[in-house]
């Protein structure tokens, strides 16, 4: 790396965020820099500043009253961190574009693909305008879209995740520019359409020796696409070097917790390490706990199909169906933890809804030889109590406007005859079973991290004393450290309430390290089932494999 | 969208349907008897020969289509008569049923009633039998049984039969069932939508003019008056938010917000009474007098149409300039509310960092986006347009629709009222069809859904 070579530097950049009365260093102090062609990851947990840091070399923060920036950021000699409007907007997308994570959100909903692929053309090309669609059409085409004539006309709504995210990178490509920022641009998607995107990333960047700032919380995807790598922890850069050579050693305990955390198989046996027991040092490596397996069936599936219907109004004539499940069958056994994974659409989360209750459904659904029944449920409170649900975002199923104690409470009072008392003082048992304390008992959900918020909704769950626990996508939403304490606290769980678990995950990796047996969705039906070390080992079936090929 | 448009429209009728059965059910309890008070008008009172009113009476009933039971069907009480609007006047007819519901047997309320009025008639004009006459007329006003049963005690002997017939009147406690009756073509609703719909009905009852003569002119005035004022309020409005959206100037931003949020709060009619004074009179000095006395000139129809508008122009800046603040306060709030939410949407970074300029993201990408409820607000106000301006018109005396629907009220002149009602209603219902258009237009996702329902 010479320095003729370098396009963007970043000198001592700092950026705090003033509320009311405390201000958040958001970044401290960090400095690194670009060079042409070159790919630059930039990994971190959630709050790390990584998001703040790139969008700020576009300087996205200038109309925002509660930024504070200091230091430089340096493209083409000028810092952009004071340069006018009129000049940054020449830059930004002209010369540095950026991708930004949810391209369902990313795009303005009520204008079609095509106009806002020609606005980047007219805001920053030369070209003359009627040459814009062809030239669109083309780009379309490039990254790998079917129909661009169709891309070209639709709205943001009326294409998957997949598509958008291509769209978006046709838009960045749009203006040939140096740089091009991905805010977490593949963690919104399917792992198969993951790895697609990012081979087309790497493809199209490679043509036109294009520099990619890729920010991301996944180490493995990092791993396949940057050629350099800078970690950052609560605002600072703690680690930097090249890949794969600084996972392979890493020097920060940080960067090394990062990476021992993770659910791989060489982690399979053992309880995984945390975050802060790495860099505490305290970690000791520990067998995980052995579970008791039972043979009996605890809840039997039988021919499980689900159909939605759109719905049917007064005049109109036609009406839609769509199958989530096709004819499912499965047994969960007591002890065992099932996997199920699939990707979005499998019908996955349909499943785990008709179990609990929420939908009716066609075929069999059996509680120990009793039936499941959406429309008695309502009524049949044991039943409700021994199977419960742990949902996907942590953030969005607590309310906000009720203390955590109090709406432990309210549960145990409406399964059990108890007095206020005694619920109280169940209800810090069973925050301490989540590894909570009381003084968690009169706070509200709104200062919690993920990772308590996650654990508060296990409580709410676990004090109904329940014999199923059915977790949808439980642990996706979380950072890897967060993710590790939670698998922990589910496979302790299991070992001291004997708990049988119905686990639900895209995340191929998380359901091989905490499922006993898995199943293997795709369009509404299982694909493949069995134990989980030889579906995942030697899958049978080339959708499955696809998966796993997907998981570095 | 065709498709859709068309149902809407067909929707006009059921809604149409029940904004009449509505004003019927409101016209059928409003006080007053139209009957009696036409009667009075052909100098035909009470006080009149028996026989004779009541003939004239129910003969006038039958006429203008009065008589019979209410509606189509009806659910009542099995003991209770379906119709007995052939006992007149309506407070004795009032008594009898209430005597009914101590009874239950209409068949010996009836012998009663029949009972009363053949004595009633035969000692009329018998002045040796004054005294009875007025005991059998202080019969007519009692409403209970054992009232009815003390009073026949001191009844004479030429009423006997009457007497008889009020011995038979005993309290029952038996359980009557509801029961569905089906009445036929032959009631008042039905017969009061054919009137409605006759020459009847087109008339105004207090001076004769046509309805839609009377209602046309008093659109002229509330359509210029809602109209322009509503348009301007929807310009202004959307300039001011624009320009707050645009704005760095965070303190004069703070200050039109300020300065709508007092506006909104002010009541319209004390602020149109300011402007009087101040305006249109020599109270604070000859030089703040510059508009014309409130009141209309009359239309000249020798004049010009441009010399008549500049007559009305002069007459409507005030009460324009009230409710302009009035919208113009309540649509810019709104939008900018909007406007500041779309800001915060995550597709907004996406869009600055393609580099657009500030003014660029405002119009072509935020304000699409915050014209949903903004249409909302703006088509709903359009039937409001029609006849809430009546405060205003009240004040400045302007002889719009508003005060016309209030005049007409007063009047009970039923033709005008009614018709008034009926058409904003009508406009109501194109109102929603119009906001459906604008929502299809900008909005692809709602008229996909809208499309698919």
């Amino acid at each position: 790396m010479n320095k003729a070579d370098t396009i963007l530097r970043i000198a001592h950049f700092s950026l705090s965020f003033s509320q009311q009365h405390t201000s958040v260093q958001a970044v401290d102090d960090i400095s690194f820099s670009l060079s042409r062609g070159q790919r630059l990851a930039i990994v971190g947990e959630s709050g790390s500043g990584k998001t703040v840091s790139c969008l700020s070399i576009l300087n996205l923060f200038d109309e925002s009253p509660i930024a504070h920036s200091s230091g430089q950021i340096l493209y083409e000699e000028r810092n952009l961190l004071d340069t006018n409007a009129p000049l940054i907007n020449k830059i930004r997308g002209n010369k540095i574009a950026l991708i930004s994570q949810e391209p369902m959100s990313a795009m303005n909903p009520i204008t079609k693909c095509g106009k806002q692929l020609s606005e980047m053309l007219r805001l920053h090309s030369n070209r003359p305008i009627n040459t814009h669609k062809n030239h669109i059409l083309q780009l379309l085409e490039q990254v790998q879209l079917s129909d661009p004539e169709r891309i070209y006309q639709s709205y943001s709504h009326e294409l998957s995740g997949g598509q958008l995210q291509r769209v978006q990178i046709a838009m960045a490509l749009s203006t040939d520019p140096e740089i091009i920022i991905c805010d977490e641009p593949t963690t919104a998607l399917d792992v198969t359409i993951q790895q697609e995107i990012l081979t087309l990333l790497a493809e199209l960047t490679d043509m036109e020796d294009t520099s990619l700032l890729f920010i991301s919380h996944d180490l493995s995807v990092v791993t396949q696409l940057c050629d350099s790598v800078i970690v950052m922890h609560e605002g600072r850069i703690v680690e930097r070097g090249p890949l794969p050579e600084t996972f392979s050693h890493p020097q920060h305990a940080y960067t090394r917790a990062l990476l021992q955390s993770r659910p791989t198989i060489k982690n399979q046996n053992k309880v995984l390490p945390t975050v802060t027991e790495i860099i505490s040092g305290q970690y000791q490596e520990r067998p995980r706990p052995v579970r008791q397996l039972g043979e009996e069936p605890i809840l039997t599936v039988k021919s499980l199909t689900k159909t939605f219907d759109k719905k049917n109004h007064l005049f109109s004539r036609s009406s839609q169906t769509v199958v989530a499940t096709d004819d499912v069958s499965f047994e969960l056994r007591r002890g065992e933890v099932l996997g199920i994974v699939g990707e979005s659409g499998s019908g996955k989360s349909t499943i785990a809804r008709c179990i609990a209750g929420l939908y009716e459904y066609e075929g069999q659904i059996s509680y120990l030889g009793k039936a499941v029944n959406p429309k008695s449920y309502q009524a049949d409170l044991e039943l409700r109590q021994k199977v419960q649900m742990v949902f996907q975002d942590p953030y969005s199923s607590l309310n906000p406007k009720m203390k955590i104690g109090p709406s432990l409470v309210e549960i145990i009072r409406q399964h059990q005859k108890v007095s206020k008392s005694v619920a109280k003082s169940k209800a810090i048992e069973w925050l301490h079973s989540v590894g909570l304390d009381e003084t968690y008992y009169d706070r509200y959900p709104d200062g919690l991290s993920g990772g308590q918020r996650q654990r508060v909704c296990i409580a709410k769950c676990l004090c109904t004393q329940p014999e199923i626990l059915i977790c949808d996508e439980a642990v996706s939403a979380l950072d890897v450290s967060v993710q590790a304490l939670i698998l922990n606290l589910l496979d302790q769980l299991i070992y001291e309430l004997g708990l049988t678990i119905l686990f639900i995950s895209h995340d191929i990796s998380v359901v091989r390290y905490i499922s006993d047996r898995v199943l293997v969705m795709k369009e509404g039906q299982i694909v493949e089932s069995g134990e989980t070390h030889s579906v995942l080992d030697s899958p049978q079936n080339a959708y499955t494999q696809r998966l796993v090929d997907a998981v570095i | 969208m065709g498709r859709y448009l068309l149902r809407r429209i067909a929707l006009l009728i059921p809604t149409l349907i029940a904004v009449l059965i509505f004003t019927f059910v409101l016209h059928t309890y409003m006080p007053g008897d139209e009957i009696m008070e036409r009667l009075d008008l052909e100098g035909k009172s009470v006080s009149f020969d028996r026989a004779q009113y009541s003939q004239s009476y129910l003969e006038l009933q039958s006429q203008l289509g009065l008589g019979g039971p209410a509606f189509y069907f009806g659910l009542q009480p099995s003991h209770q008569p379906s119709d007995a609007r052939d006992i007149i006047p309506a407070s004795y007819r009032q008594r009898l049923l209430q005597l009914n519901g101590q009874v239950k047997n209409w068949s010996k309320i009836m012998a009663y009633h029949e009972a009363l009025q053949s004595a009633l008639m035969a000692h009329e004009k018998d002045p040796s039998q004054a005294r009875l006459y007025r005991q059998l007329n202080n019969l007519e006003r009692i409403n209970t049984i054992e009232e009815l049963r003390s009073l026949s005690v001191d009844l004479p002997e030429e009423a006997a039969e009457l007497k008889n017939v009020i011995g038979q009147l005993e309290p029952s406690n038996a359980m009557i069932l509801p029961s569905l009756r089906w009445h036929g073509l032959d009631n008042r609703f039905y017969h009061w939508v054919g009137r409605l719909f006759s020459a009847d009905g087109r008339v105004s009852l207090v001076d004769g003019v046509p309805v839609a003569d009377k209602i046309g002119a008093a659109l002229r005035w509330t359509l210029s008056l809602s109209l322009i004022s509503l348009i301007l309020a929807i310009v202004l409005s959307m300039m001011i938010a624009l320009w707050q959206s645009w704005s760095t100037r965070s303190w004069a931003v703070r200050i039109t917000d300020g300065f709508m949020y007092a506006i909104y709060a002010l009541p319209l009619f004390w602020l149109a009474t300011l402007m009087i004074v101040f305006f249109t009179t020599d109270h604070y000095g000859s030089w703040t007098n510059v508009f014309p006395s409130i009141g209309i000139k009359p239309w000249m129809l020798g004049d010009s149409a441009i010399a008549n508008l500049g007559v009305y122009a002069k007459q409507l800046i005030l009460p324009v300039f009230c409710l302009l603040l009035a919208n113009m306060s309540y649509l810019t709030r709104q939008l900018r509310t909007d406007l500041k939410r779309q800001r915060e949407q995550p597709y907004v970074t996406s869009v600055r960092a393609k580099g657009v300029s500030r003014w660029r993201l405002i119009y072509h990408h935020l304000l699409p986006n915050a014209l949903v409820p903004y249409i909302t607000i703006v088509t709903g106000a359009i039937p409001r347009a029609l006849v809430g301006s009546v405060v205003i018109e009240e004040i400045f005396n302007l002889p719009g629709v508003g005060k016309l629907m209030l005049q007409s009220i007063h009047q009970s002149d039923w033709p005008v009222s009614i018709s008034i009602i009926i058409l904003v209603g009508i406009v109501t219902i194109f109102s929603y069809i119009l906001a459906d258009v604008l929502y299809m237009i900008f909005y692809p996702q709602i008229a996909q859904s809208l499309e698919e329902s």
